[in-house]
């Protein structure tokens, strides 16, 4: 029989531990919306900057496709093509559009345009041969520079010498914009166009396919060699001195810097196996260096989860050790090994310092063809746009980092998805 | 040369060690063929990893080892020569636990078979696993849905695909290891029923904590206590008169 003595020292102390169950939640209540602040401040910047980076101003010009002048050989090659006067059309068009005659005038006119539009003019060509001869209404993107003053970095205000934009080129602008000339669409360059010193024609489709190949090696060594690894420590190592050493190792591996991975594969492979620098396959092989211990963890994680009474059932029936680990352990713990490598292979995407070291940093301007061309991947793309000082790029950049992300959350979204489709209880 | 086809497992001096601990001490028995023996004896005395010595499951316990001879059917099991893969072909065995494998009902009566290559062809594997699952007594409640998953049996049924799973190899002994502690009273007297059916054809060894499973179901009794063989003998005797002290106190319910 609890006296009232005891009653009221228990409510007592009940007021002062309900105080300080309120204060723990709502520490934790404040430690969840500080990260979600943290989280919508980047969301909000990178989209705000980056969004409009998927869209830039292209201008629209009659072009006389005159046979003779573009395709002096006539036989629709490259050499003949690059031979013709693609450059001049598209300068003629649009002298014509804003009435420059004067040297100084052209010269103005000129500059706004893209240094690509000659090449643009030259796809169009190679991939429409039957429209030669004949005017056609072509959109050609303009010089970064006429970009940023549509965007309002430019400012007219600015005095005529501090601005990269002279008095007459704004003019010029401003008059092919009041004649519905000039449009703001998405922007082809970025999907389509590769690594290039013109904010307005860079794009991140050789970096793209650098990051698939580059990806792709990555997954063909470390997949295989991880989950082999993991299966026979798990499955049939013998308990020792020696394979605990391994254990620790592959722990510690995990948490050693990327960069010195890099380091491991710039003294390995290129400097004792001789491979050439910045190409994938050495970009592969040194992000499946830093992918193994965590694909290893993971599998081992994974196998580890396989109930004992299953490997018991098998060998009780007869099976010898190997058959039971390949037709019941193995099959059962795929899905949180297929989890763990994804898991790897968005950390290997969104990995740079290590390629740095192995020169994948270089201006690459064609897109890698295989793994033994060299090229760039996605995050060093992104780590180069970030140094060049035209705003298109920062824009860019932004753009890039979106894309980036775009993959990573596909990625870690197949991850989930997989694990929640295979999940197998017993 | 007829009372070595009367007994199927001859065990002489065994002892088993775990580490430097010794867990079975000296033991001999002899089994009968075609009969059930039951283990019975207070938990820890050694009566599981006595029955998994049969079969040599102890080899897949690190620091587990084994002194002293077995002989099942004549052959020395513990030889260097001796492979356990068809050793545990023909000794088969059924867990505490049921573990059927995650797969469907057919997959799992088929495995064994389809892994030591038993059966000639596809039709050939049907009726393997038709008998097995007659023979386990689950075919009637199963035999429209044999692609369903295994684990989504009741837990009785899934104790009897495990013995299904364990006679589709056609072994010569079945090891129980308290194959119904897991289970309600009515799956246990399924199971019991189907183990006094089996031993027609099986030799039957089970482990178990109920003195009266040991005493509806087995012809021989051994009572084992700290690692030793106090009794062995008919089932009847050994409950009835049992010779020591022991063993007396146990079945009695004084001790365990």
């Amino acid at each position: 029989m609890p006296t009232t003595n005891t009653d009221q020292l228990v409510n007592a102390s009940l007021k002062l531990r309900r105080k300080k169950e309120r204060r723990f939640k709502m520490l934790g209540i404040l430690a969840i919306a500080l990260a979600l602040c943290f989280l919508v401040t980047l969301m909000v910047s990178i989209l705000s900057k980056g969004i409009p980076g998927f869209f830039q101003y292209y201008i629209t010009l009659s072009v006389d496709l005159d046979r003779e002048r573009l395709d002096p050989i006539g036989d629709l090659s490259d050499q003949s093509l690059f031979d013709g006067q693609a450059n001049k059309i598209v300068q003629e068009a649009i002298f014509l559009k804003t009435g420059a005659t004067s040297r100084n005038e052209k010269r103005a006119v000129r500059k706004l345009l893209s240094n690509g539009s000659d090449t643009r003019l030259i796809s169009f060509v190679k991939s429409n041969p039957k429209l030669l001869d004949s005017t056609q209404k072509l959109k050609f993107a303009l010089d970064d520079d006429a970009d940023s003053y549509f965007r309002g970095f430019v400012k007219k205000q600015t005095p005529e010498k501090q601005r990269r934009l002279s008095d007459l080129q704004i003019e010029y602008l401003d008059t092919m914009n009041k004649s519905g000339l000039i449009s703001y669409q998405i922007s082809d360059y970025l999907f389509f166009g590769s690594a290039s010193r013109n904010a307005e024609m860079a794009g991140i489709k050789g970096a793209a396919i650098g990051s698939l190949l580059t990806l792709t090696v990555c997954f063909l060594i470390s997949f295989p060699i991880g989950v082999a690894t993991a299966v026979y420590l798990e499955e049939f190592a013998p308990k020792n001195k020696f394979t605990e050493l391994i254990e620790i190792n592959i722990n510690n591996l995990a948490a050693v810097p990327s960069v010195v991975f890099g380091i491991l594969g710039l003294a390995m492979f290129i400097n004792l196996f001789g491979l050439p620098r910045s190409i994938p396959l050495v970009g592969g092989m040194v992000l499946a260096l830093m992918t193994l211990p965590t694909i290893i963890i993971s599998s081992r994680a994974a196998i580890k989860a396989v109930p004992p009474s299953i490997r018991i059932g098998a060998l009780g029936v007869g099976a010898s050790k190997v058959q039971a680990t390949m037709h019941h352990v193995v099959p059962l713990a795929i899905p949180g090994m297929l989890t763990g490598t994804i898991i790897g292979m968005a950390q290997a995407l969104g990995e740079t310092a290590p390629l740095l070291m192995i020169g994948m940093v270089a201006f690459i301007v064609d897109v890698p063809g295989s793994v033994m061309d060299p090229g760039t991947v996605l995050p060093v793309q992104i780590f180069m746009w970030a140094d060049f000082a035209e705003r298109m790029f920062i824009q860019k950049t932004s753009s890039a980092i979106i894309i980036l992300l775009l993959f990573l959350i596909l990625m870690n979204g197949g991850a989930i998805w997989l694990r929640k489709k295979l999940e197998r209880r017993w | 040369m007829a009372d070595l086809d009367k007994t199927i497992v001859k065990c002489s001096n065994v002892s088993v060690f775990y580490g430097e601990n010794k867990a079975i001490n000296d033991i001999s028995i002899e089994i009968e063929r075609q009969s059930i023996t039951s283990f019975i004896g207070p938990s820890g005395c050694g009566k599981s990893t006595f029955l998994r010595t049969i079969n040599r499951m102890n080899d897949t316990i690190e620091g587990c080892h084994i002194e002293g001879q077995v002989m099942v059917d004549g052959q020395d099991i513990y030889a260097p020569s001796i492979d356990v893969v068809p050793l545990r072909a023909k000794v088969g065995m059924v867990f505490q636990k049921p573990n059927p494998f995650p797969k469907t009902i057919y997959e799992n009566v088929a495995y064994g078979p389809r892994i030591h290559g038993l059966a000639k062809n596809k039709s050939h594997l049907d009726e393997i696993v038709e008998k097995a699952l007659i023979g386990a007594g689950l075919w009637t409640e199963v035999r429209d849905r044999l692609q369903d998953t295994g684990t989504g049996l009741s837990g009785g049924q899934q104790q009897r695909l495990c013995i299904a799973r364990a006679i589709a190899v056609e072994p010569q002994i079945i090891l129980m290891d308290e194959p119904c502690s897991s289970l309600d009273p009515i799956a246990t007297s399924k199971i019991e029923a189907l183990m006094s059916e089996l031993s027609n054809d099986y030799t039957i060894i089970i482990v178990t904590h109920s003195m009266q499973q040991a005493a509806r179901v087995s012809q021989n009794t051994a009572y084992f206590h700290l690692g030793n063989l106090i009794e062995y003998g008919d089932t009847k005797e050994i409950f009835v008169r049992p010779q020591d002290p022991q063993t007396e106190a146990y079945i009695s319910g004084k001790i365990g």
